[in-house]
C-alpha cells in the first residue's frame, strides 16, 4: 500500500515536474530577443555551404607577388603564395629542426613530432638567462634534499 | 612598439618589436585599439600547437585604425575603422570563391590545411597577431569590414571571429524548429552558440561546463538548462543528457571546448604522453550523447596529428559529423544586423579589460579560470 502510494506520487511528481519544465521553455522562448529570427534556412548566410564561384571583391591583391621579407615558413610540397608571414625566421638547432620537419608533408605525423621537439628547443635555446636561472636554482634543490638526507 | 610575445609554455611578456611595415601592396598596417584573449589563444599559451615560436605575437581578434596603406588598396584610407576576419583570404582562389575563406590556397606557406591566421603559430602562415600596438594585415581589401559610425569597436569586436564561429556551428548543426540543442563549454562560443540556436529556433538549450560560475553567466546571458558535469553522477554527462531527453539524446551537440577538456583521465593522459593532440573529451561525449541520425559539429580547435575519437560510434548512429574553421567574412553583415537590432550583445559578456602590459597577468586570469573571467581584451591603444 505504501509503496503504491510512493509510486504514484512519485509518478505525480514527474509530470508535475515535466509540466514545471514545458511552462519554463515556453516562457524561454516568449522572453529570448530574436527567437526563431533565423529559423528559415533561407536566412542563414552559410547555407548553402557552397555557393556558386565568385570573386568576394572587384579587386584581385592576389595577382601581385609579395617581395619584401622572406617567409618565415616554407614547405618544398606548397608554392610560394603571394602574401605570406615573416614573423619569426627559423633560428638556431629549433630551426634546423623546423627546417627538417617541413621536408615532410602535411598528412605525416613526423612533420609535428619534429616541430613539438623544435618547440622545446626554442624555448631552451632562446630564453638562455632564465633557462640558467631555473636550472640552477633545481640543481641547488637535488643537491639541497641530498644533504638533508645523508644527515 | 610594444607587443605580447611567446617565451614558452605558460609564459609571455610585453616586449619591444619593430613596428610592422607594408610586405606587399594589398597590406595595411593597424593601430590596434581592441585585442580580445581567445580561448583558442591558450592553447597556443599552453603551448599545445606545434610551431609556436619563441618571440611570436598572439591576437586574432582585433579592431583598430588604418595607419599606413598598401599602394594597391582601393577600399580602405588611412584613419579608418575596421575590424578584422581571423582567416587571412585572398578572395578569389577556387576556396574564397565558394564561400571557404577558412581554407584559402594563398595566404598559408606551411600546408595544405587551412588559410593563413593571424597570430596562430607557423602552423597558419607566420602571421604575427594583434596583440599589439601595430599588426600588418595582408589583403586588406577582401578581409577588414569597416566599423559604421553607428558603433564602437567593442559592439563589433567579436565579429572578428568568437560570434561568427559560433553562429556558423550552429548553423552547421542544422538546427530545425523545436530542435534540442546540447553545447560542451560555457566559454564566450558556448555562449555565443546558445544564442545562436536560439536564433534558428531551437526548442531547448543545454549548457555543459564544469565551472559553476560560467553556468551561472550563461543561465543569465543566453536564457538556457545548464549541466555542471561534475555534478552530473560521477561525471556521467552523457547518461544526463538523455535522461533529460527522453532517452533519445538531444537532436545537435556542439562541442565549443577543443583539445583542452577535462573530465576524461585517459584522454588526459594520452594527451599529455603526446599520443593525441590533446584531450578530445567534448567531442567524445558530444558524439556519444547526440540522438540517433543527430547531428555532431566541432569548432572547438584541435591540432595535429590526430585524436581519440569514436568512429564506431558515429558510424553506427548515422551521426553527421560537421567541422570547420569559420569563413568569418560571409557572416559579417547578417550578424552586424543582428547586433544592430539588439538581438545579440557581443560586449555584454566582457568582464575584463586592461592595458597591453596587463596582457599577461590576463592571460593567467583567463587560463586559470579565476575572478570569474568569461573573456578579456586588451586596449593596446586609446581609440
Amino acid at each position: 500500500m505504501t509503496g503504491s502510494t510512493t509510486h504514484e506520487e512519485h509518478a505525480a511528481h514527474e509530470e508535475h515536474a515535466a509540466h514545471e519544465e514545458q511552462e519554463e521553455t515556453t516562457m524561454q522562448h516568449s522572453e529570448i530577443i530574436g527567437w526563431g529570427a533565423d529559423a528559415s534556412f533561407d536566412a542563414r548566410p552559410g547555407v548553402p555551404a557552397a555557393h556558386a564561384p565568385r570573386p568576394i571583391v572587384d579587386a584581385r591583391p592576389d595577382r601581385l607577388q609579395q617581395v619584401i621579407g622572406r617567409p618565415s615558413v616554407w614547405s618544398p610540397h606548397r608554392p610560394i603564395t603571394p602574401v605570406y608571414g615573416t614573423a619569426i625566421p627559423p633560428r638556431g638547432l629549433s630551426g634546423l629542426i623546423r627546417r627538417l620537419a617541413y621536408r615532410a608533408p602535411d598528412y605525416k605525423a613526423r612533420r609535428y613530432v619534429l616541430l613539438t621537439i623544435a618547440d622545446q628547443v626554442d624555448v631552451i635555446e632562446h630564453n638562455p638567462l632564465p633557462m640558467m636561472v631555473f636550472a640552477g636554482a633545481l640543481a641547488l634543490g637535488v643537491l639541497g634534499v641530498r644533504a638533508l638526507v645523508r644527515r | 612598439m610594444k607587443a605580447l610575445t611567446y617565451r614558452g609554455p605558460s609564459w609571455v611578456k610585453v616586449m619591444s618589436k619593430p613596428d610592422p611595415r607594408i610586405e606587399h601592396p594589398g597590406d595595411v598596417v593597424l593601430r590596434v585599439v581592441r585585442a580580445a584573449i581567445c580561448g583558442s589563444d591558450l592553447h597556443l599559451y599552453h603551448g599545445l600547437v606545434p610551431d609556436t615560436r619563441v618571440g611570436s605575437t598572439f591576437g586574432h581578434e582585433f579592431a583598430g585604425v588604418v595607419e599606413e596603406v598598401g599602394p594597391a588598396v582601393t577600399t580602405l584610407k588611412r584613419g579608418d575603422r575596421v575590424v578584422v576576419p581571423f582567416n587571412i583570404s585572398c578572395g578569389a582562389c577556387f576556396f574564397c570563391q565558394r564561400g571557404f575563406t577558412s581554407v584559402c590556397d594563398r595566404s598559408n606557406t606551411a600546408n595544405e590545411i587551412l588559410s593563413g591566421v593571424y597570430g596562430y603559430s607557423h602552423t597558419t602562415g607566420g602571421y604575427d597577431g594583434g596583440q599589439a600596438e601595430y599588426v600588418r594585415v595582408p589583403y586588406a581589401d577582401v578581409g577588414p569590414m569597416k566599423i559604421p559610425d553607428d558603433m564602437d569597436y567593442e559592439d563589433v569586436l567579436f565579429l572578428s571571429d568568437i560570434l561568427p564561429t559560433a553562429y556558423q556551428a550552429a548553423e552547421m548543426g542544422s538546427i530545425a524548429q523545436g530542435d534540442t540543442v546540447a553545447i560542451f563549454g560555457a566559454g564566450p562560443v558556448g555562449l555565443f552558440a546558445a544564442k545562436s540556436a536560439w536564433l534558428m529556433g531551437a526548442g531547448r538549450v543545454i549548457v555543459i561546463d564544469k565551472e559553476a560560475y560560467r553556468l551561472e553567466f550563461a543561465r543569465a546571458y543566453a536564457r538556457v538548462e545548464t549541466i555542471h558535469y561534475e555534478d552530473a553522477g560521477r561525471h556521467d554527462v552523457v547518461g544526463r543528457l538523455r535522461k533529460m531527453t527522453e532517452n533519445r539524446g538531444p537532436d545537435v551537440c556542439i562541442d565549443a571546448v577543443g583539445c583542452e577538456a577535462s573530465g576524461s583521465l585517459l584522454h588526459k593522459l594520452t594527451g599529455l604522453a603526446r599520443l593525441q593532440a590533446g584531450a578530445a573529451t567534448a567531442l567524445l561525449w558530444a558524439v556519444q550523447a547526440v540522438r540517433r541520425a543527430g547531428h555532431v559539429v566541432a569548432i572547438g580547435v584541435y591540432g595535429p596529428p590526430w585524436n581519440l575519437v569514436p568512429l564506431g560510434e558515429l558510424m553506427n548512429k548515422g551521426i553527421t559529423l560537421r567541422a570547420a574553421q569559420c569563413n568569418v567574412k560571409r557572416y559579417m553583415p547578417h550578424l552586424l544586423e543582428h547586433i544592430r537590432a539588439g538581438r545579440i550583445d557581443p560586449k555584454a559578456i566582457i568582464t575584463h579589460r586592461g592595458p597591453l602590459d596587463a596582457a599577461p597577468d590576463l592571460y593567467r586570469t583567463f587560463a586559470r579560470k579565476r575572478d570569474g573571467c568569461i573573456k578579456p581584451v586588451l586596449v593596446p591603444n586609446a581609440a
